[in-house]
């Protein structure tokens, strides 16, 4: 007779925020990487397409609900409420629907979840939850609370302060190291010390790297060039300690939510608003939604996320299809560049009961161009101090033992794939589709 | 938030919003991440549960004891459960806050002649032309609760003043954590504001 009783099937997922598919693939190359070159023979790794926009917030909220921005209502790290134009910082508390982790522990399974972006406030989960950078109070990072105590004996850093990024260099590097290692610390302990069916443990600090410190990568003679490689050495070295305990039945999935790209310009599209006369203010332009004059049409939050303002019926439609095309014929200057290359309509891109939220339209911009949500800013495109950018069809998954099918992967494909993996029943209304 | 479950109840006559503000009031606690959360309505619940009841007293409190029964279930196992149903009777609404124990009676009140005005189903004026019997509140009493949790003036507030009522006994009674309490104090929004700018995400 066959086993009457399977095996537990347990799951490791490691985030590794914004590291590209295509600069994996150049590192293993150059004969860096070690670590995760010893598990591509293992398994298979595709390129991934993230989510619109392509920032971690709305990434790593479609990859843990499997579910569109119309349905988890995460759009960005800022939004507003449609009604009032209060601006609020979007969090775990706005996320309309329920996460892997909340489906999982419905049915039974214990989750370890360290770290993933939106997940704070920690909501209550079966198993332990530490939660992401939105949290400024350790005290407050992680369900259960007790945990707290463990994080700060163990010397936890929620996150590397990017200020030091502008101001001290070397500060900021030893920061960042330094979160890098207490997360992986930190992580392994609880792998050890726990019980769970699913973990995952999430390195924000690969994304704060490629922010102030891309030019290490793309630049030969770049001035960072040892201190990128050095610490990606480390992330190497971090994924090999994680990668040697888990035991060779257990599934591992290793992913990226959007890739990198060098930063040309920053692009104020608030600023170009305001130069077509949309956008107008009652006094000083400032962030404050309230003071935009009642006769303006349209606003912008970052990144590339349009609002209209008084439009309806067919009027809306014909202002619609003015400004997409305005914004596809934005040009740098004097390189004369495209520097819009798609523009989405609401409702080509969500759909769900959080679409009233939505944007009206998102630009999705020429990489290099970072689009922007200042409103006072007197240039539309200027000189940027971060040397990298994201961009939405570079992330990466790598999943051991098995091969993935398809080759056009997007993020939110995960949460049914790991259901899967985990034998588990498909969700109904998921939109992501199974990858293996 | 509580870890245990809770009912809140809407009683009020036909017609006074409790389908609709249950509706909403589920919607709101989905948004706040209260993701177990049941709604028991009492038309529904009359096509499945309680098939066959009819609308004698006897009926109507066997109808109501067996909602208050899940709703028990319910509660204990961490699940919200919301019931809206006329529930008439006094007698039976209190044995069933003595029952669950963790019961929150929200009372739809609304003068008789607005909702024969709304008489959304058609039903009052069937009742008031002889062609429907024992209906409340036309030839059955309704009995307003004498010391609800909340008590909502449905012909006088619009839904959201009447959502935002509810929510914020349940957060002076401690089954939700206060908003403010639970993500951000002012000084922490502040703060999480800078860290997000410095990244360029503001």
């Amino acid at each position: 007779m066959g086993l009457w009783k399977t095996k537990k099937k347990k799951v490791v997922v490691v985030g590794l925020d914004g590291v590209p598919h295509s600069f994996i693939q150049k590192m293993l190359q150059g004969g860096e990487l070690s670590n995760f070159r010893s598990l591509l023979a293992e398994g298979s790794m595709t390129k991934m397409r993230s989510t619109t926009p392509c920032v971690s917030s709305v990434a790593w909220s479609s990859y843990m609900t499997g579910r569109n921005p119309g349905k988890h209502n995460i759009y960005g790290f800022v939004d507003r409420d449609p009604k009032s134009l209060d601006i609020y910082i979007p969090t775990s508390k706005n996320m309309g629907c329920q996460t892997l982790w909340e489906s999982l522990g419905q049915q039974g399974k214990r989750v370890l979840v360290i770290n993933v972006p939106l997940t704070y406030p920690p909501r209550p989960v079966n198993g332990i939850l530490i939660g992401c950078f939105l949290c400024i109070n350790i005290d407050k990072v992680s369900y259960p609370r007790e945990i707290s105590r463990t994080l700060k004996r163990m010397g936890y850093r929620i996150d590397a302060d990017a200020r030091q990024a502008r101001e001290n260099e070397a500060a900021f590097l030893e920061d960042l190291h330094e979160t890098l290692r207490k997360r992986v610390e930190v992580g392994l302990y609880l792998y050890e010390k726990e019980e769970w069916d699913f973990f995952q443990l999430h390195l924000m600090e690969t994304d704060r790297m490629n922010h102030f410190f891309w030019d290490g990568w793309v630049e030969e003679s770049s001035p960072h060039r040892d201190v990128f490689f050095k610490f990606y050495r480390e992330v190497d070295k971090a994924l090999g300690e994680i990668v040697r305990k888990v035991d060779p039945e257990s599934e591992l999935i290793i992913l990226s939510d959007h890739g990198f790209c060098p930063i040309q310009k920053e692009v104020n599209l608030n600023t170009w608003l305001r130069e077509k006369g949309w956008l107008k203010f009652e006094g000083e332009a400032s962030q404050d939604l309230k003071a935009i004059h009642p006769s303006s049409r349209a606003y912008s939050l970052l990144p590339g996320r349009i609002y209209f303002l008084n439009e309806d019926g067919s009027e809306q439609k014909g202002f619609e299809k003015e400004m997409i095309s305005s914004l596809l014929e934005l040009r740098d200057s004097p390189s004369g560049l495209n520097m819009i290359q798609k523009v989405w309509r609401r409702e080509e891109i969500y759909r769900g009961s959080f679409e009233r939220n939505s944007p009206d339209l998102v630009a999705v911009p020429q990489p290099g161009y970072d689009l922007k949500g200042n409103f006072a800013a007197r240039e539309v495109s200027v000189e940027s101090e971060m040397k990298g950018m994201h961009t939405d069809d570079d992330a990466f998954l790598y999943v051991r033992n098995h091969q993935i099918k398809s080759d056009q992967a997007e993020i939110i494909d995960v949460y049914p794939t790991i259901l899967s993996l985990m034998k588990l029943a498909e969700e109904k209304d998921v939109d992501g589709t199974l990858l293996l | 938030m509580k870890e245990k479950g809770f009912t809140i109840w809407f009683t009020g006559l036909s017609g006074s919003g409790k389908t609709t503000l249950s509706k909403r009031l589920e919607s709101e606690l989905r948004r706040r991440g209260i993701l177990k959360v049941e709604l028991l309505d009492g038309d529904v619940i009359r096509t499945h549960l309680s098939k066959g009841l009819g609308f004698s007293k006897e009926d109507r409190d066997a109808n109501i004891k067996r909602i208050g029964f899940v709703c028990k279930l319910l509660s204990r196992n961490g699940v919200v459960a919301i019931v809206a149903a006329i529930s008439p009777y006094r007698e039976i609404r209190d044995v069933n806050r003595k029952e669950i124990g963790d019961f929150v009676e929200v009372y739809c009140k609304c003068p008789l002649e607005v909702c024969i005005r709304r008489d959304v189903k058609g039903l009052y004026r069937k009742a008031l032309a002889g062609e429907i019997r024992n209906y409340t509140g036309v030839d059955d009493p309704y009995e307003d609760p004498l010391k609800p949790e909340v008590t909502l003036e449905t012909d006088r507030e619009t839904p959201e003043q009447s959502i935002l009522k509810i929510i914020q006994k349940l957060e002076a009674l401690g089954y939700l954590l206060p908003a403010e309490e639970g993500v951000y104090t002012a000084e922490e929004e502040e703060k999480v504001k800078k860290r997000l700018e410095d990244l360029g995400y503001l």
